[in-house]
């Protein structure tokens, strides 16, 4: 082989090898960086929605107090119909009711008997069983807040609600308004900014969606028929307020998804922003082929060109001899190391003379068995190393179900590089193919546990080709055993 | 459902195959303590065809079984050396 095809071939190797090595880095790296743009970007935009819908339920709170008069309700509802100021009061209760922006808003009486109301044909009416009637009619000086399905429409109200008191601090009945919420479908839904999947969306104290899917489709859009009940909304409801790191999980919908919570104390809501794991890996794997093609495509085939040529330049220097006659120097310089490795005759190999070149075949049958664990030692953990810097790294590979594969692995190069040294021809074609069949079956099996680390359990057909590689493997080796035993 | 049928059964007759393997080996050369590891190998993966069967997935039990596969194998080096160095 003449050098300018051997240095072209190493060089395209080791440019190959470079290459796998640099990409992953880089996939590694870009992985990072984009887990944390996107993390940032997530709480960003789940602190600013929390601000317009704490911004929104304050006004909404404006509304309610602007047209709760608490005296002038509380008069009415100590009048007895009969009572001749009671007329005069319930028209100025509904020119009060009247001016809110509220869709309507009214007046009751224990235990939820309608006395005023901004739609007047509700007067009279009995809305005892309205929870929103009931919490307001508890006797709390606090508003009390809820979601209302509209009846008319798919959409929903916000309820609101409070007791009044006499003079005496004593329950004389309750307000209620409803408001619409048709703003808030404004604030939260779909995030283009963020992602194709991206959304936010509120759920209730019942984690029920109150704000429509991005993606479920039908009338309501999930809104009050969807429960979401998943990692995220669970530690919302817990008030788990860590955000440093978007986790990752199962959404409502089954989808595998990266996202955030914030919690909305009053009305105990949680806003929750979601977007897909999957879509997150696409922006990652696109990178990474426009970064190959881009970068290390062109540095494979220059590192080529450039071995191609640095070889003719040699070959045109020694005249075209061939390779095997002309690293004489060198192999005569690391001959007294290579004579001691494979534990031959050193005295055949005197300083100052280019002695006969081994080939590789023979330096495997004469190499000693203490190297053979040595590089079976190496090559194994070359390939944990490398197997593992493609998954999760080496710090956080799946430890306990990969060392009895490297050990076996280990093992299998054994049997390998003691094939060469098998009396028996058949035995050492036996052995030795057997042993790599094992050895790419146990390797396969390392891949696939990493993978399920990462990604998770995989279907029991994948297990199934490289079950019969090591079957086969297992096959050869007792079969070059038995020859051996004869 | 059919994969993990599939598995079980591939490893059940894999597990067959070698016990008659060496059973057969064992009688014909008259050297029963040379092909113990082969024996042994093919026990287990009747025990793992079992183990599949009944759904065990406990990573405990795997580790176990895939150790004691290995140490098997290191047996049968063991015995190729010396096999091949008497020979």
């Amino acid at each position: 082989m003449k050098l300018s095809k051997l240095l072209a071939i190493s060089f395209f190797a080791f440019s190959i090898i470079a290459s796998l090595i640099f990409a992953n880095y880089s996939y590694n790296l870009t992985n990072k960086q984009l887990e944390a743009d996107l993390n940032q970007q997530v709480n960003q935009v789940a602190k600013t929605q929390t601000q317009a819908i704490e911004v929104f339920l304050a006004e909404q709170e404006k509304i309610f107090y602007k047209t709760f008069d608490e005296q002038l309700f509380a008069r009415l509802l100590t009048l007895s119909p009969d009572d001749e100021q009671y007329d005069q009061v319930l028209k100025l209760v509904h020119n009060k009711l009247d001016q809110s922006k509220a869709i309507s808003a009214g007046v009751t009486r224990p235990p939820g008997i309608m006395v005023a109301s901004k739609i007047r044909t509700m007067i009279g009416r009995d809305v005892s069983s309205s929870p929103g009637v009931q919490k307001a009619l508890k006797g709390s000086k606090d508003l009390y807040s809820s979601t209302i399905p509209e009846d008319t429409s798919s959409s929903l109200l916000l309820g609101q609600g409070r007791s009044i008191f006499n003079k005496n601090g004593m329950v004389v009945g309750a307000a209620g308004m409803q408001l619409s919420m048709d703003e808030l479908k404004e604030i939260v839904g779909p995030l283009d900014q963020l992602g194709k999947t991206a959304e936010s969306y509120l759920i209730n104290e019942n984690s029920l969606m109150i704000t429509p899917s991005r993606f479920l489709t039908g009338k309501n859009k999930g809104v009050l028929t969807q429960k979401v009940d998943t990692i995220n909304s669970q530690n919302c409801s817990h008030a788990i307020e860590d955000h440093s790191d978007n986790i990752a999980f199962l959404d409502y919908r089954g989808e595998e998804v990266i996202g955030t919570h914030q919690h909305i104390s009053k009305p105990n809501w949680c806003l929750l922003i979601e977007v897909n794991k999957s879509e997150i890996l696409d922006t990652l794997l696109k990178q990474a082929i426009k970064g190959i093609i881009a970068t290390i495509l062109p540095l494979i085939f220059m590192f080529t060109l450039v071995g191609f040529f640095l070889g003719r330049y040699f070959d045109k220097k020694n005249d075209g001899r061939k390779i095997s006659r002309y690293p004489c120097g060198i192999k005569r310089k690391f001959q007294p190391w290579y004579c001691q490795l494979i534990g031959g005759n050193c005295a055949t190999y005197p300083n100052g003379r280019c002695g006969k070149v081994i080939k590789t075949r023979k330096f495997f049958i004469n190499l000693k068995l203490r190297y053979y664990f040595l590089f079976a030692l190496i090559f194994t953990m070359g390939c944990f190393f490398l197997i593992t810097s493609f998954f999760q790294g080496w710090q956080n590979a799946a430890f306990h179900n990969e060392i009895s594969d490297l050990f076996a692995t280990f093992v299998l190069i054994l049997f390998f590089f003691y094939g060469f040294k098998l009396k028996s021809q058949p035995a050492k074609k036996l052995i030795i193919s057997g042993s790599v069949l094992s050895i790419i079956s146990k390797l396969t099996q390392i891949i696939l546990e990493e993978y399920i680390l990462k990604f998770g359990v995989i279907p029991i057909s994948y297990w199934i080709p490289g079950t019969i590689i090591s079957f086969i493997g297992l096959f050869l080796i007792f079969f070059g055993f038995k020859e051996v035993a004869k | 459902m059919i994969a993990d049928m599939v598995f079980m059964l591939f490893m059940l007759t894999t597990a067959i195959l070698i016990l008659w393997l060496t059973s057969n080996a064992m009688i014909n050369s008259k050297k029963i303590s040379i092909f113990l590891p082969f024996f042994f190998y093919g026990i287990l993966l009747c025990l793992s065809a079992a183990f599949s069967f009944y759904g065990i997935v406990d990573q405990k039990a795997w580790f176990a079984i895939e150790f004691t596969w290995t140490l098997l194998l290191l047996w049968v080096f063991i015995n190729l050396r010396r096999e091949n160095e008497n020979n």
